[in-house]
């Protein structure tokens, strides 16, 4: 039972390593903090591909590791390799970034117990298990927000915690009805009794309160107004883990909980209708605003907003009939697409401001021959941002609307909108490439920081890798979608 | 008349109200604080009285956790509160806006 916990142990090992190692050097020598954690990651990240292509065999490995509270399934090794390769972008990232700054081992061990909580929160069908493993991954990045303690990171850090900790008080109380209801923690037992009896509405108060918490987590329309303010303020790798990995796991904590233990038909109906409002709502809003904005960071925020909006829409398929196992797949595929490039873009953000080039629009002014490769790279995530063919966002964009166009009827609407959401966001997207290669005057170009670079040029390449061989990808995670059922 | 488990859930759910309403309305960074404290302790209440109507310990163990969880939670919460008061030389959100709302 624990060798199937190896890639969480071997996280957890060296988050507390980074710690104690922290205190035994002196403050030149810290950088040293980096590469161990690098090493852990890499480490983690090797034995849950493992997992992998166990799970590949047979997609549920494990039904109830400690007494049902965890399941060890292909949906749960899928985001383990989400988040770990988030992690290893950022922590690769931030070996350059954070150069400069003190307080390395915090930081460091910080990322990784945030990664821990995360993984944990993949694996969790007990809302105990799940509610102190989102509040692990959440709490590390109120710290991780707050690193810099200059004016703006702790204004940054402190509407994300204000907003963080109200959520995690909807959730909470929402999880605690859910308990009252059904006299179990399980989330497979809690299904069985949902969906009937005289106490349907507070069924549906439970759903309220869980989707209005989850929904500051995942910054879904109404819930937003924090995410452009904590991912501009915030440092620019902790932003990347923010959007790339935080976001995520409240996407697989809503998954989790909605179509497993709240899956009875009578319940189906009333949320898939609610999250296919907050989907329109939300790529709409987050897309138009996204246009005026002339801060890389905060556009890159509203474009956050509106590709969650995105992945609300295979929610509201699921009341449709259509096939399951397609809508969450194009989900899943679309979470993994956008962790890549949406981490990538803040990484180069971070890239930029090694050479003290902020993050308004006209800094980037000529970055193409200033800093060649970075430039390249976000041409490329941005390319695969708007959706353009032959990069990764193209290919999960078209899986969602693909299922929107299975299931039909006036699900159709939500896919024409993603179509008329992704035109309007090539707008902005296009701009900054515009300012980065067509801005004019002269400039000498700079030696990149390698490290970061290779981040970089890493991610960049996946997402081209995945545009242009999408097939094992998509039939990846329409199994793991699968085995989230079996 | 006898005190029932709806009795618990109401106190849960008013205790919640309040929480939320002191966060929603106030500006001042400890009373956001205390409100998100109140919001946390109100599923507890519900979750104890849950588990004792129901007659299993699930609930208690959760509400324990949570009590934990809480306590973490303000411990950042109020580091935070102080890197910002050292900043800003106030606690009142509604001075501070070096970011666009």
């Amino acid at each position: 039972m624990l060798e199937s916990l190896l890639p969480e142990l071997i996280v957890a090992v060296f988050a507390l390593a980074v710690i104690f190692i922290d205190m035994t050097l002196r403050e030149d020598d810290r950088e040293f903090l980096g590469y161990l954690s690098l090493a852990g990651v890499l480490l983690a990240l090797a034995a849950v591909l493992m997992q992998t292509k166990e799970a590949l065999q047979s997609p549920v490995l494990e039904a109830g590791v400690f007494s049902g509270l965890m399941r060890i399934d292909l949906f749960a090794v899928f985001f383990k390799v989400v988040f770990l390769l988030v992690a290893l972008m950022v922590v690769l990232g931030s070996i350059d970034a954070t150069r400069k700054d003190r307080y390395k081992g915090e930081y460091y061990s910080l990322v990784l117990f945030s990664t821990l909580g995360m993984m944990f929160a993949a694996m969790a069908v007990d809302l105990v298990l799940m509610f102190v493993a989102v509040e692990l991954a959440t709490i590390s990045t109120f710290a991780l927000a707050a690193y810099r303690k200059s004016r703006r990171t702790t204004e940054a850090a402190m509407k994300y915690f204000v907003v963080g900790a109200f959520s995690s008080g909807l959730i909470v109380f929402g999880m605690s009805l859910l308990y009252g209801l059904s006299g179990s923690t399980n989330l497979y037992e809690i299904a069985g009794a949902m969906g009937s009896g005289d106490l349907y509405w507070v069924q549906v108060l439970a759903m309220v309160f869980l989707i209005a918490g989850f929904g500051y987590k995942v910054a879904a329309v109404p819930f937003h107004m924090w995410a452009p303010d904590t991912y501009q303020g915030a440092p620019s790798p902790v932003s990347a883990f923010l959007a790339a990995a935080t976001k995520k796991m409240a996407f697989v904590a809503l998954l989790r909980i909605f179509v497993v233990a709240l899956s009875a038909p009578a319940l189906v109906e009333k949320w898939a209708l609610l999250f296919g409002i907050l989907a329109a709502v939300t790529m709409t809003l987050g897309n138009v605003v996204a246009l005026s904005q002339r801060n890389i960071k905060r556009m890159l925020a509203y474009s956050s907003i509106g590709q969650a909006g995105y992945v609300l829409i295979i929610f509201a398929l699921l009341a449709s009939g259509a096939d399951v196992s397609l809508s969450v797949g194009a989900g899943l595929l679309h979470i993994f697409t956008h962790a890549i490039m949406k981490g990538g873009a803040f990484l180069v953000v971070a890239a930029a401001s090694y050479y003290m080039i902020g993050s308004e629009l006209e800094d980037f002014s000529n970055l193409g021959r200033r800093l060649p490769l970075t430039a390249l790279s976000m041409t490329v995530f941005l390319l695969s941002l708007a959706g353009i063919p032959f990069f990764a966002g193209f290919v999960s964009k078209f899986m969602i609307l693909t299922a929107t166009v299975a299931a039909g009827g006036w699900y159709l609407f939500l896919g024409i909108l993603l179509v008329v959401n992704s035109v309007v966001s090539l707008y902005y997207y296009a701009r900054v490439i515009r300012y980065m290669y067509f801005a004019g005057g002269e400039v000498r170009r700079e030696p990149e920081p390698a490290l970061l670079t290779v981040a970089l040029l890493l991610a960049a390449l996946l997402v081209v890798y995945i545009g242009v061989f999408p097939d094992s990808f998509v039939s990846l995670s329409i199994d793991a979608a699968g085995s989230l059922f079996s | 008349m006898s005190v029932t488990v709806f009795h618990y859930v109401f106190l849960g759910m008013l205790l919640f109200s309040i929480g939320a309403y002191g966060l929603l309305s106030s500006r001042n960074a400890v009373r956001m604080l205390m409100s998100i404290e109140l919001m946390l302790n109100a599923a507890n209440i519900n979750l104890v009285a849950f588990s004792s109507y129901l007659g299993n310990l699930h609930g208690q163990a959760f509400a324990a956790f949570t009590i934990a969880i809480a306590a973490a939670e303000a411990g950042v919460g109020l580091a935070i509160l102080l890197a910002l008061y050292r900043n800003f030389r106030t606690v009142n959100l509604r001075e501070i806006k070096e970011l666009r709302w």
